[in-house]
């Protein structure tokens, strides 16, 4: 599954790049996101992903690295987790640019990829897909108000 | 959680005798009757009670054992499909899907003549119709059900009430 | 697969199987039929210590005609039950049609009203008919008994107004308007319904047409034969393995025409 958030923002590259390069803050930003520990600052942290669909629990020890980090344009993030009851695995791959934009503002361009397979998901998948789908305009509407106070 | 989960024990009429046996609470009916009892006629196949090869009769109507808890028999009448032949004499369904060549391959059949015998006694002459759908929940990848059909109408015209 | 260890109770009251819930928090589940929750524990993608099997309770069953002539369905009814009982083909022969098709008759012997209407699986056939007849449920907790509509029971994928601690203990159906007629088409080819519909026509010629297993819950569809094709057309539906979203609203247009001919014949 991919998701992608794109929006031109007012203030500038480096009064964004703050809320990006606190990845800690990030994480706490995806619905579900819980736990998040910093285990070597700017490389790993770990965070727990809890969900609920009615009945369906799921929660995902997961493992968060930084790929690739570029000062105030670029962070590359990828985690991956495996929940132990229902053997749910969790594949993500987010990558954050930011541009400068016309008046000293900023292009700012989110793109994910989302893998979730296991039982849970390949018996609903259809419901799997829409919560992802829930989750990540969620993500988004947080992440907007986070900006926002920039 | 620790394993301290206590048995259950079972008492429930199979085929007609008295069976008792303790069980634990997740054990399901299929395993029960397969590989405790030994009574392998019934067949596991899709383990998610769609297709009808684990069907048994709980007093008289059709269950899936495949998802069925044994610990729900207590005190209930189970009848298999080794249970429906009386002192080596085929019950009157199985001689009319013997009649019609009613059956390929085999594996559905057990299921399938258990679904009809409860078919009869709930309808004892049931339209085209009627057995059709109460059929449809028992899949048949060989035979086409052409032949089922004919064994059920044959026994529907002939039987005089179960 | 086997499911997870549990441990199996078995309840004789309401009261007994509300104390074992309240106990055991989200490690139980209420337990009745087993055909969605216990194929969803043998998967293993939902898990419970605890299984409070409800079939021993016995206010929990039945079928009863009041005063008002609201029929009142007991929770653990099976579908099976409820196709063949008298009152509900005398009263509601539409409920009874319904019923008689639910799934294959493994399922309809075991199965209950009240689990299909908790497990919320979205693919189902009583909701639509339950909202078009504008029935309620009636939930039991610890304090006391509440009332919910059935068009704000279901709120989502597999998600009710059912708290954690509650029992849906019974489904209230009123009297349909002498000379008013029901009737209820769904089609699927997964053994569940791709889309529903539930009509209602009025003794003073209006209808009442609810659209069910498109989306997480019955939808209202329209109110005039009229609107049917229009609304129909642009109903909210979900893609999936049942069918694309533009086929569901085809199916929505046919089965509604159809609901609505078995009225009036």
């Amino acid at each position: 599954m991919n998701f992608r958030i794109d929006a031109v923002l007012p203030a500038s590259p480096t009064s964004i790049w703050p809320v990006f390069f606190d990845l800690g803050r990030v994480a706490a930003l995806i619905p579900g996101c819980e736990n998040v520990e910093e285990l070597i600052p700017l490389a790993s942290y770990s965070a727990v992903m809890n969900q609920k669909i009615g009945p369906f629990k799921m929660s995902v020890p997961t493992q968060i690295a930084v790929d690739r980090i570029e000062e105030p344009s670029h962070v590359t993030l990828r985690a991956s987790g495996r929940d132990k009851f229902t053997g749910t695995t969790l594949a993500v791959l987010l990558s954050v640019d930011l541009e400068a934009a016309a008046q000293g503002g900023t292009r700012l361009e989110i793109n994910s990829e989302i893998q979730i397979a296991g039982r849970l998901a390949s018996l609903g998948f259809p419901v799997v897909k829409k919560k992802s789908e829930e989750l990540f305009a969620e993500f988004e509407k947080r992440l907007r108000a986070e900006l926002e106070l920039v | 959680m620790n394993n301290n989960i206590p048995l259950i024990s079972l008492g429930f009429m199979l085929n007609g005798q008295g069976v008792s046996i303790d069980v634990e609470p997740r054990e399901l009916l299929v395993d029960v009757l397969r590989d405790r009892l030994g009574l392998t006629g019934t067949k596991r196949s899709c383990d998610v009670e769609i297709c009808g090869a684990c069907t048994v009769l709980v007093d008289g109507l059709p269950v899936s054992s495949c998802s069925y808890l044994a610990a729900d028999v207590e005190g209930r009448d189970v009848v298999t499909i080794e249970g429906l032949a009386q002192e080596g004499r085929l019950d009157p369904v199985q001689r009319a899907f013997v009649k019609y060549g009613a059956m390929q391959c085999g594996f559905c059949t057990p299921g399938m003549v258990l679904a009809v015998k409860a078919l009869l006694t709930l309808h004892p002459h049931p339209s085209t119709e009627t057995i059709r759908h109460f059929l449809r929940g028992n899949i048949c990848r060989c035979t086409g059900y052409v032949k089922i059909i004919e064994a059920v109408k044959d026994l529907a015209e002939h039987q005089s009430g179960h | 697969m086997l499911p997870a260890r549990f441990c199996l109770h078995r309840p004789s009251t309401t009261a007994e199987a509300l104390a074992l819930l309240a106990e055991h928090g989200d490690e139980a589940t209420p337990y009745a039929g087993g055909t969605e929750i216990l194929v969803a524990m043998k998967a293993r993608v939902v898990n419970y210590r605890h299984v409070v099997d409800l079939k021993r309770v016995d206010p929990l069953r039945g079928v009863i005609r009041r005063g008002d002539g609201t029929i009142v369905i007991g929770s653990l009814s099976t579908h099976h039950e409820l196709a063949n009982d008298p009152l509900i083909r005398e009263f509601l022969p539409a409920y009874a049609e319904m019923s008689e098709n639910i799934a294959n008759i493994r399922v309809r012997v075991v199965g209950t009203l009240g689990g299909n209407l908790c497990f919320a699986e979205p693919h189902a056939d009583p909701p639509t008919l339950l909202c078009a007849l504008d029935a309620s449920v009636v939930l039991a907790g610890i304090s006391g008994e509440r009332i919910v509509s059935m068009a704000d029971f279901i709120q989502g994928d597999f998600a009710t107004a059912r708290h954690d601690g509650e029992l849906l203990v019974r489904v209230e159906i009123p009297p349909l308007e002498s000379g008013a007629r029901a009737a209820y088409r769904s089609f699927g080819q997964l053994e569940r319904p791709a889309a529903g519909v539930a009509a209602v026509h009025l003794a003073g010629g209006t209808w009442r047409f609810w659209a069910g297993a498109l989306v997480s819950k019955p939808i209202m569809l329209a109110e005039t034969a009229e609107e049917i094709d229009q609304r129909a057309g642009r109903i909210d539906a979900h893609g999936d393995l049942h069918g694309s979203a533009k086929y569901k609203r085809h199916l929505v247009g046919v089965l509604a025409r159809r609901a609505m001919r078995a009225c009036l014949t």
